[in-house]
């Protein structure tokens, strides 16, 4: 009658069934709200718009009661999973009230900050409802590393600060990167950090331009060999793509423009209460001061989204296509064309699935190695 | 104690730290507070054990909640019986309800 999620076979058998009928269903399960644009720091590499960079203190924002109503109509849509981003998430002063009003409805919290503005009142609110997970932004080692990215002098400290009050009240902390030319040579000290602590890491080289198309941050990207080269190094990493590359190619991989669970089951709200499938995705708008959330996701814009238009050709039959990172919204902004791929993507999944088909030829060889040593 | 050895007129509510969802007609309940441990955790019940649960009001005793299920579900009252102790000792362990004092 009753099933633990995080035990056995009867779990998985409910995760199967339930994910089924979530997907048949397009219940919006998982979600994302920008609770705010507004930043305390200013990284190199922020995909937020220029114009919102600049003017973040100028834009109007929603409401307490505009986001708890928000909330609430996602609730009842069947959201199970919501991501508190932004911006800065904990710059809004009433994030205690919205954040604890989500964990009311029963809804599971995760939330993606810089870590440098925890409060007491913060931890408090914490305490009383302990996030699904909290992930802390790290972009250095060294405070010189990590204040070259975020141009706010002090900021290391606060982050490092913020690390160590989350993981002292025993929540579920993750760290997290963006591997830069300006942090590469420290990615190596961030994973020890990392690991010493006993936290969860993993950074991304997947820099995007900025969501009005500013090719800005892209200056910052590493070359495709030295995030390869970073890459060869991680087991972890390695064998996460030989299971994506084996698995996915077994199957036929749709050929439709979009392959993710963007505006299947996942939306995402930003600042300004613009629902959109995902941040990344272009066009498909609704704003939700003006319509309810059920009717704007279950609109035949929303519902069509999926069935707009087919994947790039050279797309099509690629096999690298788990391995890229291939998203058609992250084409656009970098190629002005969700049909044009980013050549950086690809270059990217080349090199992974080389590794892969190298890591599968090292392990082919050290297993008729040790089979050879058996019959001896 | 367990359930089991306790007697059918125990009376059950739901703790105040889980919210119960209703998804894609599955039952979900979702521990929001209290034990750190339990919050990575979502706990589904089927069509019988939601009925059950949501009898268990903090009013009504084990024993009547049995008779309500055995008029809503064809259901067996012996293996019912089983049934229904194991659940409620599984939401005990878990922390999903408390008991009420009669």
């Amino acid at each position: 009658m009753l099933c633990d999620q995080d035990q056995g076979r009867v779990a998985r058998a409910f995760l199967k069934r339930f994910s089924s009928k979530v997907l048949k269903a397009r219940i919006p399960l998982i979600g994302g709200i920008e609770l705010t644009s507004r930043c305390n720091l200013n990284c190199v590499h922020c995909y937020v718009s220029s114009d919102d960079r600049k003017n973040r203190k100028k834009q109007p924002e929603l409401s307490t009661r505009q986001w708890m109503d928000l909330i609430d109509q996602f609730a009842e849509a069947g959201c199970l999973y919501l991501l508190f981003t932004g911006g800065e998430t904990l710059l809004r002063t009433d994030f205690s009230e919205i954040y604890t009003h989500a964990c009311q409805k029963g809804i599971l919290v995760t939330i993606f900050t810089n870590g440098t503005l925890l409060s007491e009142t913060i931890i408090d609110t914490f305490n009383a409802y302990p996030p699904h997970c909290l992930e802390i932004s790290l972009y250095g080692r060294t405070a010189g590393t990590y204040e070259k990215i975020t141009g706010v002098p002090g900021s290391f400290e606060k982050c490092m600060r913020g690390i160590y009050q989350i993981k002292e009240h025993g929540f579920n902390l993750k760290l997290k990167t963006m591997l830069l030319t300006l942090n590469s040579h420290e990615l190596e000290d961030m994973q020890l950090f990392a690991s010493d602590m006993g936290v969860p890491f993993r950074y991304d080289a997947l820099i995007s331009p900025r969501l009005d198309g500013n090719l800005a941050p892209l200056k910052y990207r590493v070359p495709v060999n030295v995030v390869a080269e970073k890459e060869s190094f991680d087991r972890q990493k390695i064998n996460q793509y030989g299971d994506l590359y084996e698995r996915i190619n077994a199957l036929t991989m749709s050929e439709d423009l979009y392959v993710c669970g963007a505006g299947q089951n996942l939306f995402h709200v930003d600042s300004a209460a613009i629902l959109k499938p995902c941040f990344m995705v272009p066009g498909i708008e609704c704003d939700l001061t003006k319509n309810n959330f059920s009717g704007a996701w279950y609109s035949k814009r929303f519902i069509d989204f999926r069935k707009q238009g087919e994947a790039p050709q050279s797309c099509k039959a690629c096999d690298k296509k788990p391995l890229c990172g291939y998203c058609p919204g992250f084409f656009k902004l970098e190629t002005g064309s969700e049909q044009i791929p980013s050549v950086f993507l690809c270059e990217i999944g080349e090199l992974r699935k080389q590794m892969v088909l190298n890591l599968k030829e090292t392990e082919s060889v050290l297993n008729q190695r040790e089979k050879i040593n058996d019959k001896r | 104690m367990t359930v089991k050895e306790n007697t059918a007129d125990k009376i059950w509510r739901a703790s105040e730290n889980v919210i119960t969802r209703k998804i894609a007609d599955e039952t979900i309940l979702v521990p929001i507070s209290g034990n750190l441990a339990n919050m990575q955790r979502l706990f589904s019940i089927n069509e019988v054990g939601a009925a059950i649960w949501a009898l268990m009001d903090g009013k009504k005793n084990v024993r009547s909640i049995k008779q309500a299920i055995i008029k809503e579900f064809d259901v067996q009252e012996d293996q019912l019986d089983d049934d229904i102790y194991a659940f409620i000792e599984n939401l005990r362990q878990s922390a999903l309800v408390l008991e009420v004092s009669a």
